[in-house]
């Protein structure tokens, strides 16, 4: 589990700073609560390029892969600022 | 330890643009080739660069090579070495027809010809007007040449070792290099990769600063590695900074804000632009921006607690225009400033962008150090200095630098390679020894320092120290302090011991090697008392004897700084092209 969740806190570290602010957050805030199953699918999603993964974290990309919308939702939820400006858009 | 061994003809550290680029060349001239990457090759830094391009392919409109060598000549402030300019200049359409042709899906034009827009500092006819010589993919041209050359990569059979963190570069007692020795961060094991010639290309070293544009993994590991190995490093005095990065994040905002009609203002509410640059305000170059808004955080007029940023502020315009022209810019403020534009101004400081000196090379790629080429050892990219950015690197040159010289360094490699022996020289256990020290030292270290905290205090530093804007007894001061937490640094401690997934331990390996980098950055900047290009400093002013404080006649050379004694020493500009007439020295101006 551990050895998990280093190798998945790694694998968050990316080309874009965008997604490395991001994940820092998530991890501050929900380290401790991850679950096995939360981790594989955090590793399953982490296979995503920069610009995919960064466009449906800040929801200008819907998210259409079944294996990682709870995660991208579970990512949002904690590090997204609810006024985002795509939500904004979407919502216009 | 136990240290295990593999043996290759080519061994590359890193794997963006530069390192994928030399390793296509030598995979696909039959050479076993290994490309050693502590992040999976397409998550590399390459891939934030939007851009584009640059090469003379003359799609849109007359274009020649020798204009883009002027404007790359100029624009290095006359610090860019002539004859690697020409070089790449020169190579520049043949790389970049390869690389569509290794799949790269470039814009087109109506007639099918890659599109071609312009881009800062690139003009026609030696300055005259804007060209268009910038290739672009959308906004993701590092993206899809990271693909396209990852999956040429994958065709010719070049072995990756994913994951893996380079510590140190191994030479032989007669000072050849001889590969390095990596860890795996899965299991914790260390290997000595050994190879005829070995690359360096890891990318810049942006993270020394607190407020960089630059992602976690660019902690200058080449640079670094280098530097313990006794090789100099050319040039650190000189960073590109970017005037609007998110105060605390860095994350860039573009010059399209303040095109759009973004104000900066101070503490006060002024818009201080007006006294800095009357006429173009605050749509003055981006060096005269960032300097203006140091002027007023050291001056007492920065913004919040700590008075150490400034606003830029976009309240007054039409919320559409926002929500249509600015959107990822309002998502960017949202998320990482904490503020919606439209409502309140975004806090931004000068932030630290690219890299322009790096391990000294010669335009084949090879080393050169204090009496010559380092046999067996090359250098490519952002961790290189070849020297075609001198003193300030021109938009969309850093790709074409990837390309070009990822090119150069892998045919030269080839040609090395074929002329070695087939057995491989013994590598020294002292070498090995080096690097199982200070492994060890990690590991035992009681009491020691915080990696984080340490950390802080060097990029804390490095932003006061030697920012955008240099100052004398800042400069003075920050060589002690940073020499000080270099004290730290060799006695960081980490809590978690265990072999494997230790990311503690890969973060304290980095921070090794982030000190070399900000040590030769500091040490170079405080000895270089003219301005030139991006290093500018306050007591050498715009005078008629020295425009925009340029001292050619102290000042036009290299610096080259050793670790050792953090000693200084000083080489020639190339200022002789391989075939044209040069370009003469003249006051840079736009």
């Amino acid at each position: 589990m551990s050895a998990l969740l280093e190798s998945v806190k790694w694998r968050s570290r990316r080309g874009l700073l965008e997604l490395d602010l991001v994940f820092t957050r998530f991890y501050a805030a929900r380290q401790e609560s991850l679950k096995q199953a939360d981790l594989e699918e955090l590793q399953d999603l982490l296979v995503c390029d920069d610009h995919e993964l960064w466009a449906m974290l800040n929801g200008s990309k819907q998210c259409d892969n079944p294996h990682w919308k709870r995660m991208v939702a579970m990512i949002r939820e904690t590090c997204i600022s609810p006024d985002s400006a795509n939500e904004c858009q979407q919502k216009g | 330890m136990k240290v295990a061994k593999r043996t290759f003809d080519a061994v590359i550290v890193g794997a963006g643009g530069a390192g994928m680029r030399a390793a296509v060349t030598l995979a696909e001239s039959g050479l076993k080739t290994a490309v050693i990457s502590k992040v999976f090759p397409t998550r590399s830094h390459t891939v934030a660069a939007q851009g584009g391009v640059s090469a003379s392919l003359g799609n849109s409109e007359p274009d020649h090579w020798t204009w883009h060598m002027y404007d790359t000549v100029k624009g290095s402030d006359w610090l860019g070495d002539q004859d690697a300019i020409e070089f790449m200049c020169k190579q520049a359409p043949q790389v970049v027809v390869e690389l569509e042709h290794y799949g790269m899906p470039f814009d087109r034009t109506d007639e099918g010809k890659i599109y071609q827009r312009p881009f800062g500092g690139h003009m026609s006819n030696f300055g005259e007007k804007p060209v268009r010589r910038a290739c672009a993919a959308a906004d993701r041209t590092g993206h899809a040449m990271l693909h396209a050359l990852y999956q040429r990569n994958v065709r010719a059979n070049t072995q990756f070792f994913v994951e893996w963190l380079a510590l140190d570069l191994l030479r032989g007692v007669d000072g050849s290099v001889l590969g390095v020795i990596a860890m795996e961060l899965e299991t914790g094991e260390v290997t000595v990769f050994q190879a005829k010639a070995t690359l360096f290309a890891t990318g810049g070293a942006g993270r020394i600063y607190y407020s960089s544009t630059n992602a976690f993994i660019n902690t200058g590991d080449g640079v670094g590695m280098a530097a313990r190995a006794g090789i100099p490093l050319e040039d650190m005095e000189f960073w590109q900074f970017h005037p609007t990065g998110v105060a605390g994040a860095g994350v860039l905002i573009t010059e399209g804000v303040r095109g759009e009609g973004g104000i900066l203002r101070n503490a006060s509410g002024e818009r201080f632009m007006e006294r800095y640059a009357p006429n173009a305000k605050d749509l003055a170059s981006r060096d005269v921006v960032s300097r203006a808004m140091v002027t007023e955080m050291n001056e007492g007029r920065g913004c919040g607690p700590a008075k150490d940023h400034v606003m830029l502020d976009i309240t007054h315009l039409d919320p559409k225009t926002i929500m249509t022209r600015l959107p990822g810019i309002r998502e960017i403020a949202i998320q990482f400033a904490g503020v919606d534009p439209i409502k309140e101004p975004i806090p931004v400081v000068p932030t630290c962008h690219y890299q322009m000196g790096g391990i000294p090379t010669n335009y084949h790629g090879q080393v050169m150090a204090e009496d010559g080429v380092v046999p067996g050892f090359y250098a490519a990219g952002e961790c290189a200095c070849a020297s075609v950015h001198g003193a300030n690197r021109l938009g969309t040159n850093s790709l074409l630098d990837l390309l070009v010289f990822g090119k150069s360094s892998g045919e030269s490699m080839i040609e090395q390679i074929r002329k070695e022996p087939a057995a491989l020289p013994e590598i020294p256990q002292g070498e090995i020894d080096k690097t199982l020290a200070r492994l060890n030292r990690l590991d035992q270290q009681k009491q020691g320092a915080s990696v984080h905290e340490t950390r802080l205090a060097m990029q804390r530093s490095m932003q006061k120290h030697a920012g955008v804007f240099r100052f004398k007894n800042l400069l003075q001061e920050g060589v002690e302090q940073i020499l000080a937490i270099e004290k730290q640094v060799q006695q960081t401690e980490i809590k978690d011991k265990s072999q494997v997934w230790n990311t503690a331990r890969m973060e304290a390996l980095e921070l090794d090697n982030l000190i070399e980098v900000a040590k030769a950055t500091i040490v170079s900047a405080n000895a270089r008392t003219e301005s030139r290009g991006a290093h500018v400093r306050d007591d050498a002013p715009d005078t008629p004897e020295h425009p925009d404080g340029r001292d050619d006649v102290n000042w036009l050379k290299h610096t080259l700084w050793y670790r050792d004694g953090n000693r200084l020493s000083y080489k020639p500009v190339v200022m002789k092209p391989l075939t044209v007439e040069p370009v003469a020295l003249k006051k840079r101006a736009y």
